[in-house]
């Protein structure tokens, strides 16, 4: 940059255009989602929210609230193994037909008219499956088969399957295909090119992506029980509303654990796949040992099913399929009556659009506290110097802040909301605060990672010529992930318009509120309605943070590339 | 069953080309290329770098369809084939790479045993796995490049010239009528590059080759018969023995029409 140029110091960011709108955007997300800070520090909040603390510990450990919660376990996991196998029957084919045309033409295949409307037709459904909340399918198969376990399974087939088919897509996008394109060229079928050249190099990414979804499901599956689909969740609720927290300790322990397996189990797999030495297992042994864990994986399904009694009979007999299609007619035509729309279904857009900015804003600034606590990495970097006490210290309190973060994460945003609904009162507030504790845990640990992985030399320099860790970490780190924290800050905004809009379901605002009380009215053309509404605010979220996606990308990159 | 068996009528000719071009937009990588070569012919590829060698092995093994003119491989247009047609004829030519194309993932063994998934099906190369006779045939084959060891070792874990003889030997598994090898020595360590060469010029004897390279002197001499390529045209198609000095300082003198405008993008 020229000398001249730099005369006029840059007004800072928040004095900027982008800046003001950005405060402006927070001020006005906070009116309308009526925070209110009184409420918060009341003194009645203070005391439910130190009830609760102190309730939690010790956990309930009774043998017959344990014995209790067999089942409702066992559903849960039923539920997520069912749901994901329906997701991954589903989303995998999809995927295939939603790849770009270049993979196509690697594996041999030749590029037509037909094949790009059927890539188009395949991405349009998965994005209207994955734009529709889990939670606002299990309610539309709530209505539409019944309560129990299987409309949460298709929920999470439904849901899962659109997340699953994109990344899949995407993930077969970036995978090399010179391989495949190599079995083409001497002969090979696409289907026969995929299989060996292209497959093998994207399965340690897929089944690590399949493992991290079992995860989310196990975690989805444990909330759909609020709204009448079985599981988990149905306990922790009840615990909830009978004000028990060692209940609710004891429940968030269980499901901790559950998904701290998963993850074990996805660390152990993919370490194993990369030792590997061929596709297929070499000898007699290997191929039973293969064989014997597809058995495992099919006879777990099976007996999910079985355990959830998901029969062909229930699920498609007579009597399903007639209410189903009962419910499908009362779909059409939506309600779109210009009074209803202004007088509900707008304002509770607006509610669920400001509801989703303050819960990210919330969960940003919370989680960038505990994500530069938790950067070990980053305040060792330059500190080997340092007295003992402090090291200790510090190891403490990232050790308690990524427990911290990782307490949040786990319990997803209905629950925290049925927290926060007792603690603040019915309302968007209740809604926003949910969604900016369980944000904070998820950015959390993003920005962590972020920050540990930024090259330490501006930090380390810094604390050399006598900053403070926490100063160092702000000015020599920050800067350098500002652009990767603001993307994942936009990515987790798209999943949040989503979740704020069932939020309302637990009486924490928003269009999930509405949505709630039309299906129980059984006004179906309202619900369609609203279900339109919720599709179009999904729609409308994505397509705005993409855009500012790439600008800051642009921007970034040309700056980065002024600076050298 | 023979590779040969499923063979179109005979042809006088392994590889023609007729005034035969490749366009990238406005960018022409080769333009009126006339080019013929009878069958059992050994012939080497020779330019400075963008200079179309690629697009022109790429028009060769009949991944690349032209843009001008008309291409003839094994006797056969693969402009007017059909979609299996086009596979049993592709299935004719083996190609080897400049990097390593072949599965990271997989064995030794069985990236070889894919050289013939253009006869077999999907399950039965799964199956040829653990077949007794497949493994021995395959074993014999990486023998013979050297590699008989490492039959079980997955392919990412050896060395750029281990992976070029795998290369070499899934084209001797696959036993194509044609063989084409773009660059085959340029990401093999300078001090292996004769032995892997051997083994091509093994692997493609009774067969046709057509070899590029920007590496002459260890690669010309085992070829009768040279093509040199320059910003897309046929700049000179002699024995080897007439390939003058002169020659070789026109192909690679940086003038003004060698620098492309655009930078050539390569077939690979």
């Amino acid at each position: 940059m020229s000398g001249t140029r730099a005369a006029v110091p840059p007004r800072p960011f928040l004095l900027r255009l982008p800046g003001l709108g950005l405060l402006l955007a927070l001020a006005l997300a906070w009116r309308l989602s009526e925070g209110d800070l009184a409420a918060l520090f009341a003194p009645a909040a203070r005391a439910s929210f130190a009830d609760f603390a102190r309730g939690f510990w010790p956990p309930a450990s009774s043998r017959d609230f344990l014995l209790s919660l067999g089942r409702p376990l066992a559903e849960t996991v039923a539920i997520a193994a069912c749901g994901m196998a329906l997701a991954l029957a589903l989303g995998a084919p999809l995927a295939l037909l939603a790849t770009s045309p270049q993979v196509s033409a690697a594996l041999g295949g030749r590029a037509g008219k037909g094949r790009r409307a059927l890539q188009l037709a395949a991405r349009g459904l998965l994005a209207l499956l994955r734009s529709i909340p889990e939670v606002i399918w299990a309610l539309l198969f709530v209505r539409a088969v019944g309560i129990g376990p299987a409309p949460g399974v298709l929920a999470v087939g439904l849901a899962y399957a659109g997340v699953i088919g994109k990344v899949f897509a995407e993930i077969l996008d970036a995978t090399p295909r010179q391989a495949a394109a190599a079995l083409a060229e001497a002969g090979a079928s696409p289907a026969r090119a995929f299989l060996f050249g292209l497959f093998p190099p994207a399965r340690p990414v897929l089944l690590s992506y399949a493992l991290y979804r079992f995860d989310c499901a196990l975690r989805t599956s444990a909330v759909l029980g609020i709204v009448g689909a079985g599981g988990l969740g149905q306990q922790i609720e009840l615990s909830l509303k009978l004000l028990r927290p060692d209940e609710v300790a004891t429940e968030v322990l269980l499901l901790l654990v559950l998904v701290g397996g998963v993850d074990l189990a996805s660390v152990w797999l993919r370490g194993r796949l990369e030792r590997r030495r061929s596709l297929l297992p070499e000898g007699a042994a290997g191929l039973l040992r293969t064989a014997a864990e597809a058995l495992a994986v099919a006879a777990a399904v099976a007996l999910s099913a079985w355990l959830l009694d998901l029969s062909p009979a229930a699920l498609a007999g007579a009597e399903a399929r007639a209410g189903a299609l009962q419910f499908l007619r009362g779909l059409w035509p939506p309600d779109l009556g210009l009074a209803a729309l202004r007088a509900e279904v707008l304002p509770a857009c607006v509610e669920t659009l400001a509801l989703s900015v303050l819960g990210t804003a919330l969960g940003a600034a919370g989680g960038l506290a505990l994500a530069l606590a938790a950067a070990h990495r980053l305040r060792a970097a330059g500190g080997e110097r340092d007295a003992w006490p402090g090291r200790a210290l510090a190891l403490l309190l990232a050790g308690l802040a990524r427990a911290g973060l990782a307490f949040a994460r786990t319990l997803p945003e209905l629950l925290w909301a049925l927290f926060f609904v007792l603690a603040v009162g019915l309302g968007p507030f209740a809604g926003a605060l949910a969604l900016g504790v369980h944000t904070g845990g998820v950015l959390g640990r993003l920005y962590a990672e972020v920050l540990e992985e930024v090259p330490p030399g501006p930090v380390r320099a810094l604390r050399q010529a006598g900053a403070t860790p926490f100063a160092a970490a702000v000015l020599g780190a920050l800067p350098q992930a500002w652009p990767q924290l603001l993307a994942y800050t936009l990515y987790r905004w798209e999943v949040n318009i989503r979740a704020s809009a069932v939020l309302g379901v637990v009486g924490a605002g928003g269009l999930g509120r509405a949505l709630h009380v039309s299906m129980g009215l059984f006004d179906d053309h309202r619900t369609a309605t609203l279900v339109l509404a919720v599709l179009a605010l999904v729609t409308l979220v994505d397509l705005a943070s993409g855009l500012l996606r790439e600008r800051l990308g642009a921007s970034f990159t040309s700056r980065a590339s002024t600076h050298p | 069953m023979s590779v040969a068996a499923v063979a179109a009528p005979p042809a006088p000719e392994a590889l023609a080309f007729d005034a035969a071009g490749r366009s990238y937009g406005a960018f022409a990588a080769l333009a009126g290329v006339r080019l013929s070569l009878s069958p059992g012919e050994h012939v080497a590829v020779i330019g400075p770098s963008g200079a179309g060698k690629s697009t022109l092995l790429g028009l060769a093994n009949a991944s690349l369809a032209p843009t001008a003119g008309s291409v003839r491989v094994l006797g056969q247009d693969p402009a007017r084939l059909s979609a299996p047609a086009l596979r049993r004829l592709r299935a004719r030519v083996g190609t080897v790479h400049q990097r390593s194309h072949l599965v990271a993932q997989a064995s030794a063994l069985e990236n070889v045993l894919m050289g013939r998934l253009g006869v077999r099906s999907a399950l039965a190369t799964a199956l040829a796995v653990w077949r007794r006779r497949d493994r021995e045939e395959v074993g014999a084959l990486l023998d013979q490049v050297g590699l008989g060891a490492k039959l079980f070792e997955r392919v990412d874990r050896l060395s750029g010239g281990e992976q070029q003889r795998v290369a070499v030997a899934r084209v001797l598994y696959q036993a194509p009528e044609l063989v084409v090898a773009d660059e085959p020595l340029a990401s093999v360590d300078p001090t292996r590059s004769a032995e892997v060469l051997e083994l091509l010029l093994e692997a493609a004897r009774g067969r046709t080759l057509l070899l590029s390279t920007h590496r002459l002197e260890p690669v010309l001499p085992f070829f009768p018969r040279v093509v040199a390529l320059r910003a897309g045209r046929v700049l000179f198609d002699r024995r080897r023995g007439e390939v003058s000095a002169a020659d070789l300082e026109r192909l690679y003198r940086t003038g003004p029409e060698a620098a492309p405008e655009v930078a050539a993008p390569e077939a690979t």
